[in-house]
């Protein structure tokens, strides 16, 4: 594990620091963890820096505080095109947590999920989110190769 | 001195500070509300980002103007990144144009206006303070 590998996948190491959490956490609250963190940072010079996470931390807070979702357009517009276009390293990285929640746990925050509560108070598991995303993969690829017969 | 490709068109520049300068000599309008010739450079409006040939986005204003540079301003990833921080902007923003001394010279209400801002998709965070009315104005 060096900084080249976890840049390859979306992942930073930042101080060098890991954090190690079971499938019991809930990654809409992490992404709100991280990104109250980067809001309260933000030095507030440029728009899309301090709008942006302000907004992006609006919008976790009440899928939280909710524990429903709202549309993935607007989280995903408030971070996908604000990534590039900042002035600073901050506020490049800041809608990561966004980002990446959204890349690999997508039904938690797209309001396609079971809408029940697990005991540790979370909404679904992340486990099974992944599970959903690998037959949803193995779904696509056996679509495609059924496709591919039939041209 | 040299020379750099925007939208595709050959302009020279000889002296201009940055890209923006440059842009706007070519008769080009990328709006700005950060930007003022005369005075030192904030970059931080980020109205102004335009994307160079590798599809690389950086803020027009602060970026040194080099021979064989090529730009574009005008697609439709920067316009859609233009109106969300417009969108931004007003979303914090106290919207009662109606009642607003400065409209109809408003420069972040025409920008609006020109780029298509049509609905905002956030909520109003502007703080509300009522009004005082313990105290009569005029005795």
């Amino acid at each position: 594990m060096d900084f080249d590998s976890l840049t390859k996948i979306g992942a930073m190491i930042g101080s060098g620091g890991l954090v190690v959490m079971d499938e019991d956490t809930c990654m809409v609250e992490v992404a709100r963890f991280f990104m109250n963190f980067t809001q309260r940072e933000s030095c507030g010079k440029c728009v899309p820096c301090r709008e942006g996470t302000k907004r992006m931390l609006e919008i976790l807070e009440r899928i939280v505080a909710e524990r429903k979702a709202v549309g993935p357009g607007r989280t995903a517009g408030a971070g996908r095109h604000d990534r590039k276009y900042r002035l600073c390293g901050l506020g490049k990285s800041a809608p990561k947590p966004v980002i990446s929640t959204m890349h690999a746990f997508r039904r938690r925050v797209s309001g396609t999920h079971r809408r029940e509560e697990m005991p540790s108070g979370n909404l679904l598991q992340p486990a099974e989110d992944y599970g959903l995303i690998r037959r949803n993969a193995k779904a696509a690829r056996s679509a495609q190769e059924l496709s591919g017969k039939r041209n | 001195m040299g020379y750099m490709t925007i939208d595709g068109r050959t302009v020279e520049f000889t002296d201009e500070p940055n890209v923006l300068a440059v842009i706007r000599k070519a008769d080009i309008d990328i709006p700005t509300l950060c930007y003022h010739s005369e005075l030192s450079v904030y970059g931080a409006c980020r109205l102004c980002t335009v994307e160079n040939e590798k599809g690389k986005t950086f803020a027009s204003c602060s970026e040194k103007p080099r021979d064989g540079m090529i730009v574009y301003t005008n697609t439709p990833r920067l316009m859609k990144y233009r109106k969300l921080i417009l969108e931004l902007l007003l979303a914090a923003h106290c919207r009662d144009c109606t009642t607003c001394i400065k409209s109809g010279e408003c420069q972040l209400q025409s920008l609006a206006h020109r780029m298509g801002v049509e609905n905002i998709r956030f909520e109003n965070t502007k703080e509300q303070h009522p009004l005082d009315f313990k105290f009569p104005v005029y005795r």
